[in-house]
């Protein structure tokens, strides 16, 4: 069974109308997203700003909430139809990493604070085992257990984003939404952090979904990877796969944009482009205005995932080549 | 991508019909709260209980609340206030009269204030931790606290008492006055008092907002494009803190308007402040009526201009 | 925020910080307000067992005494009643009003505020246009309504002065709470297991308190003057009870005969409501973090520059810019923090050097130095020499430095959004750039600027130049950064990390026009920035920079593919490769030391490998290696 089955996403924002009937404008942050985790892998997510990851995890972890579709945890759905889902309970299931390690700590609060709340209110633990735990909790993110009675301004980037995983770790999910969690640190602290992360999946079993804007990140520590444009997936496959021989010419440019490349593959990008208008989304494939393969079709109607190789999926029309 | 900026004062000013509307709502709901009948306080205590329910009955007091405040209302906006019981003309009237008066003062007051904390503020801020600074922030401390009342006062005290400058009191002199030049001498005292006390907000806040506006930035970026500090100061900062006081220059319209109270019982001006005051102290409550609504719609009128200017100012604002 | 001062910020907060008592107490001013605030305290708390007479017995015989009479040292009043007494007992009763005025607005301000502001929406829609609603009435007048409703009186004055206060409260509240609520810790609360009861009271409060304290400590005083005010007007405390306002008010029609009667309740209520405000503004002053990480101070309009760092430049300068053993530092408090440590190098015309380094590492701070960019204070240029043309740029006047800035010189900053003036328009900001340069009149600036814009190759540029930064995309906004660093044909630009903002497919196009316009027009870069595939994408030389200092400086080419410098070597190894997969990545254990308190030797040993004891004992020096490269590291000569 699959950990966790995204069908059908959408996420909508605004829309509706204000009090003098004029239109509230509506942003499709995620459009008709489906795919896949299964149990102890590691999915990445890859997308530039404004592509609706961001949205994306937190729908996975019930901040926000679909506007349509369905997301499943070993089959089971996140929230019954038409509800908001339980935060109690799904928070034992799956945690969230946030970005910024700094502002994801309450800068009033101990460390020991921060880390006693999910043990009390989510594990329902008396004060004797959560002391047990919060000592537990330190040692497997590689902090000193005198850490605990400080306050987060004391701590480096990479420390507080270990603080953020323990926190994590302390509700004993076995899903992990990684929003971005390397890219507001420095190279030399980043790997600490990921080589942390990797350790920490195989000791507990962990499944990831990993979103970065960062494609050498995404290379080294994802099994699998979806690209996302605009609210959608437009390619899916194995790191590898991916990476050596996309299909889609959005993956394409991701690939030759990367700077310091040796090797790049289309012709520059004109200078004229402009990325879509979200409040004007175009009619077919979003990437047709920037892409070198686009024809009338493309235009016209937007093309559907689809499995173009074994385990490897593309929403294109026009293909990339490979010898 | 111009922005429309007569359709937005529409907008804007279509939706103040809400907050009018709620103004008058509080207003007549406040008077309506108050304990006593009007029909015994116009009669009298000697009056009997079927001339209290006949005066009752001929004044509406007898309907549901919300039929008298429908009815209250349809008369307002035909102008018609209701009759002062203690001077026994129309509210609308002496209102007119008075706020006048009121707009005179709290107008110039106004005026003066925002130049002055504006200037003080800009001062301040350029010159920060300087001697001058120092200064000024002290003086603006002391006006925002002293009262209004006692500084009146001491003004009356110096100037119109022991040096004989300028008039004591009133709009205009008994004798021989009525022109211009009589009015300015009469305003000068409670006008600058006023401002006084109002120019501390202003310039505190001036003060504030420039220092946050110098450490942005696209003031590092003026300042790279080799721009004289003048310019980067009174076109670049300024410009951009404008933006946040603006709106605290409408709100201090309303703390003018209020302090006009005190001003104008202090230096006897004929305003609606003085106005108000006393027709409180004799439950003259139809005035007080009058006399609250218009002043309020009054400041909801001029918070809709601050905002305009604001918009016009920051075109991030969407309109 | 800048980088300069997000540095200064996290440099304040590293060093032992000050507690808000201490900083009330080392100000002066409020300190002299606390000292005459609990004077009045005290002497009104002691009142009842002071030998004085009944403040309310009249004595018509004694009327209208005048200050230092016999018996009455204030005198008395019009029915002989003893003022000093009254004055007393009367400043019980306003301090006591006053107060709990300002309790009972702080309490249901702070609940409206917090509830508005945290649940938004309907809620929030709900509260605020109440609010509002009271906000609609100006100050005095509502308040003046609520009493002509209640009737006079002190307690019915007490109510009116808190309800009109309260919006100040709701409002100041709920914008913190705002802004609160989008921060992450609120979100990482709820995925904690907690309610929103417990979000709110021990995740939100907590951060709220110091803004309610501030708003009460501000308010107070004003409380305190206006009811004051409403007992003057008579509306207020009835006889025979009294406050300071109405002994005022009974006095004033005396002013002529007997003025103390009105003037020294005047002057008590002015001395109590100035000394609170002045604790007040004290309290203010050490609860507003931002004064505390000097983001309030203003910079001035050049850093700050020692003596010792305007020596004239001697004999031939080295290339088109030479910057010698720069040093420049935060000054913060007692501390110092030294964020530049000596770099010294030089960029030939036409060349693009890269310096290279992490967060902390003093690379944004050297390239603001050239041209006297850090925020000053805190910031200090302590000694070195920045020389363009045989001209030691630390040490020209003001005008000269002028001329340069943006003429010669230009520079580009990292994101595009906060380093455009939000009010003027695109052309607006480039057409001053030009005319603060050459004397152009605003329409041949104008036709320049939409040339400039074309150069860039910005589309629709005639009428993209009447728009404002932000209706601009990032990438868009960057390269009319670009133009307005082009517009008077610089020999030198300096780009601060001008693509990381940006994504990355959109940062590859800004790279390419860079590259592209600086050899159309034949200018030297300096590309500060972190990341080393942009340096391998155009930069000819790369200078590595850590805890301030130079470490490797050498051709692109040979340094990427033979770093002398262990940390070079493990900042390489540490990057993430996309075209292969690793297996595990290299770390670099521990932090860079800090730089209030640097190591005397090697900066970099307590985190290196290879680090022995002379490598502690000394500084090392920037050693050649090559006639290109150079390394500070006893053991670089080994990679040769």
């Amino acid at each position: 069974m699959n950990k966790v089955e995204v069908t059908g996403l959408v996420k909508r924002f605004g829309g509706g109308r204000t009090l003098f009937r004029r239109p509230i404008p509506a942003v499709h942050a995620v459009r008709d997203l489906g795919f896949r985790v299964r149990p102890g892998e590691i999915l990445g997510i890859v997308g530039e700003s404004g592509c609706g990851k961001s949205t994306l995890a937190k729908m996975l972890v019930g901040l926000e909430y679909p506007t349509d579709g369905e997301i499943r945890f070993d089959g089971e759905p996140l929230a019954a139809a038409g509800h908001k889902p339980n935060l109690k309970v799904l928070s034992r299931r799956v945690q969230y990493i946030f970005q910024d390690p700094n502002s994801s700590l309450n800068p009033r609060k101990t460390i020991r604070e921060i880390l006693s709340a999910p043990l009390k209110h989510l594990r329902g633990m008396n004060a004797e085992e959560r002391e047990r735990r919060l000592a537990e909790l330190m040692e497997h993110v590689n902090l000193r257990p005198e850490f605990l009675d400080r306050y987060p301004h004391e701590f480096s980037g990479g420390q507080a984003q270990r603080i953020g995983i323990a926190r994590a770790l302390a509700a004993e999910p076995d899903i992990l939404i990684l929003d971005e969690p390397v890219s507001a640190l420095d190279v030399s602290v980043q790997a600490q952090v990921l080589n942390l992360l990797k350790r920490l999946r195989e000791e507990f079993q962990l499944t990831y979904l990993f979103i970065s804007h960062d494609l050498g990140v995404v290379r080294n520590f994802c099994d699998r990877v979806a690209v996302m444009y605009f609210g959608r997936i437009v390619e899916e496959a194995g790191v590898d796969d991916l990476f050596s021989r996309p299909i889609h010419p959005y993956t394409r440019r991701l690939l030759d944009s990367v700077p310091g490349v040796e090797t790049r593959v289309l012709p520059p990008e004109s200078d004229a482009v402009e990325l879509p208008d979200p409040y004007h989304p175009p009619q077919g494939c979003a990437f047709a205005p920037r892409c070198p393969n686009a024809r009338d079709d493309c235009r016209t109607s937007d093309p559907e995932l689809a499995d173009h190789r074994p385990e490897h999926r593309a929403a294109c029309y026009h293909p990339l080549e490979h010898p | 991508m111009e922005r429309q900026i007569w359709p937005y004062i529409g907008r804007r000013l279509v939706m103040t019909i809400p907050v009018l509307f709620g103004l008058t709502v509080i207003v007549f709901f406040i008077m309506a709260l108050i304990p006593g009948d009007p029909a015994t306080a116009i009669l009298g205590s000697y009056a009997t209980p079927e001339n209290v329910a006949q005066l009752n009955a001929q004044l509406g007091l007898d309907k549901p609340l919300v039929q008298q405040y429908l009815t209250w209302l349809g008369n307002v906006v035909q102008g018609d206030f209701g009759r002062s019981y203690n001077q026994n003309r129309e509210v609308i009237e002496i209102v007119g009269e008075r706020f006048g008066a009121t707009l005179i003062l709290a107008g110039t007051a106004l005026v003066l204030c925002s130049i002055f904390g504006l200037l003080v503020g800009i001062i301040s801020a350029v010159y920060q931790y300087g001697w001058a600074d120092k200064i000024l922030t002290l003086i603006v401390l002391i006006g925002i606290s002293t009262p209004a009342f006692w500084l009146g006062l001491l003004m009356i005290m110096l100037f119109a008492v022991q040096l004989r400058w300028l008039p004591a009191s009133g709009m205009f002199a008994v004798y021989g006055g009525g022109d211009l030049p009589d009015l300015i001498l009469h305003l000068i005292l409670p006008a600058s008092t006023l401002a006084f006390i109002a120019t501390g907000v202003i310039a505190r806040l001036t003060r504030a907002s420039m220092l946050e506006v110098l450490r942005q930035d696209y003031i590092r970026t003026a300042r790279a494009k080799g721009l004289n500090e003048r310019r980067v100061i009174y076109r670049h900062a300024f410009k951009a803190a404008l933006v946040s006081i603006v709106p605290v220059i409408g709100i201090q319209a309303g703390f003018v308007l209020g302090g006009a109270v005190y001003i104008e019982t202090v230096f006897q001006w004929p305003g609606i402040g003085s106005m108000l005051v006393n027709a409180i102290s004799t439950r003259d409550l139809l005035l007080v009526q009058g006399g609250v609504l218009v002043v309020a719609a009054a400041y909801v009128f001029f918070n809709l201009v601050a905002d305009v200017v604001q918009v016009m100012l920051d075109p991030r604002v969407s309109t | 925020m800048t980088t300069a001062t997000a540095n200064a910020t996290q440099l304040k907060k590293r060093s032992g910080r000050a507690g808000p008592l201490a900083l009330l107490l080392r100000n002066h001013l409020a300190g002299f307000g606390l000292v005459v605030l609990g004077l009045v305290v005290l002497t009104v708390l002691v009142t009842p067992w002071l030998p004085l007479p009944d403040p309310n017995a009249t004595a018509l015989s004694d009327r209208l005494l005048p200050v230092f009479s016999d018996g009455h040292f204030l005198g008395t009043d019009q029915l002989g009643r003893d003022l000093l007494s009254r004055i007393l007992w009367g400043t019980r009763v306003s301090l006591a009003v006053g107060i709990t005025a300002t309790l009972v607005a702080a309490t249901f301000g702070s609940v409206i505020g917090l509830l508005a502001g945290y649940f938004a929406g309907r809620v929030d829609g709900v509260l605020m246009r109440g609010i509002d609603m009271l906000m609609a009435f100006p100050y005095i007048l509502l308040a003046l309504a609520i009493v002509a409703v209640l009737g006079p009186g002190l307690l019915n004055a007490l109510y009116a002065i808190a309800i009109v206060n309260i919006p100040f409260f709701a409002r100041n509240v709920r914008g913190v709470v705002v802004t609160l609520r989008n921060r992450e810790f609120v979100d990482a609360a709820r995925l904690s297991g907690k309610g929103n009861t417990l979000i709110l009271l021990t995740e939100v409060l907590p951060n709220v308190l110091p803004v309610i304290v501030i708003t009460m400590s501000t308010t107070v005083g004003w409380m305190i003057l206006e009811t004051a005010g409403l007992s003057f007007l008579g509306l207020g405390a009835q006889p025979p009870q009294a406050d300071l306002g109405s002994i005022l008010g009974e006095g004033r029609r005396l002013i002529i005969n007997a003025p103390h009667v009105a003037t020294i309740p005047g002057l008590v209520i002015f001395v109590l409501v100035m000394s609170i405000n002045l604790l007040g503004d004290g309290v203010r002053d050490a609860l507003d973090p931002r004064l505390k990480a000097g983001a309030l101070l203003r910079p001035a309009a050049r850093t700050q520059v020692a003596n010792e760092a305007k020596t004239a430049a001697r004999g031939e300068q080295r290339g088109l810019l030479e910057v010698k053993d720069l040093h420049t530092e935060f000054r913060i408090g007692q501390d110092i923090h030294r964020a530049v440590n000596g770099p010294t190098f030089h960029i030939e015309p036409g060349e693009c050097l890269g310096i290279i380094g992490e967060s902390g590492s003093g690379k944004s701070v050297t390239a603001m130095s050239l041209l006297g960019l850090v925020a000053s204070p805190p910031g200090v240029i302590a000694s070195g020499q920045v020389n363009y043309r045989n001209e030691n740029i630390l040490g020209v006047s003001d005008d000269r430095l002028r001329h340069l800035r943006g003429g010669e010189l230009a520079y580009i900053f990292q994101d595009p959004l906060s380093t455009l003036h939000p009010l003027f328009t695109v052309g607006d900001q480039l057409v001053e750039a030009m005319r603060a340069h050459h004397p152009y009149s605003y329409r041949e600036a104008w036709d320049k600027a939409v040339t400039l814009l074309e150069n860039v190759r910005i589309p629709n540029a005639r009428e993209r130049a009447k728009v404002y930064p932000h209706q601009l995309s990032g990438g868009m906004r960057q390269r009319v950064s670009i133009a307005m660093a082009l517009a008077n044909e610089p020999q030198l630009l300096i780009a601060d990390e001008p693509t990381t903002a940006l994504d990355v497919t959109v940062q590859a196009q800004i790279l390419k026009l860079l590259n592209q316009l600086r050899r159309e027009q034949d200018a030297s870069l300096m590309f500060i920035t972190h990341d080393f595939g942009v340096v391998a994408d155009i930069c000819d030389r790369v200078a590595v920079m850590y805890a301030g200092e130079l470490v490797e400086v050498g051709p692109v080419a040979e340094v990427l593919a033979n770093p002398a410098h262990p940390y070079t070597q493990r900042l390489i190894a540490c990057v993430p490769d996309v075209n292969r997969k690793q297996g595990n990545l290299t770390e670099i254990p521990g932090l860079p030391p800090k730089v209030s308190d640097l190591p005397v030797g090697c900066k970099f040993a307590d985190r290196c490998d290879r680090a022995v004891e002379r490598c502690r004992q000394a500084p090392i020096d920037l050693e050649p290696l090559t006639d290109q490269r150079q390394a500070r590291c006893i053991f670089a000569r080994e990679v040769l």
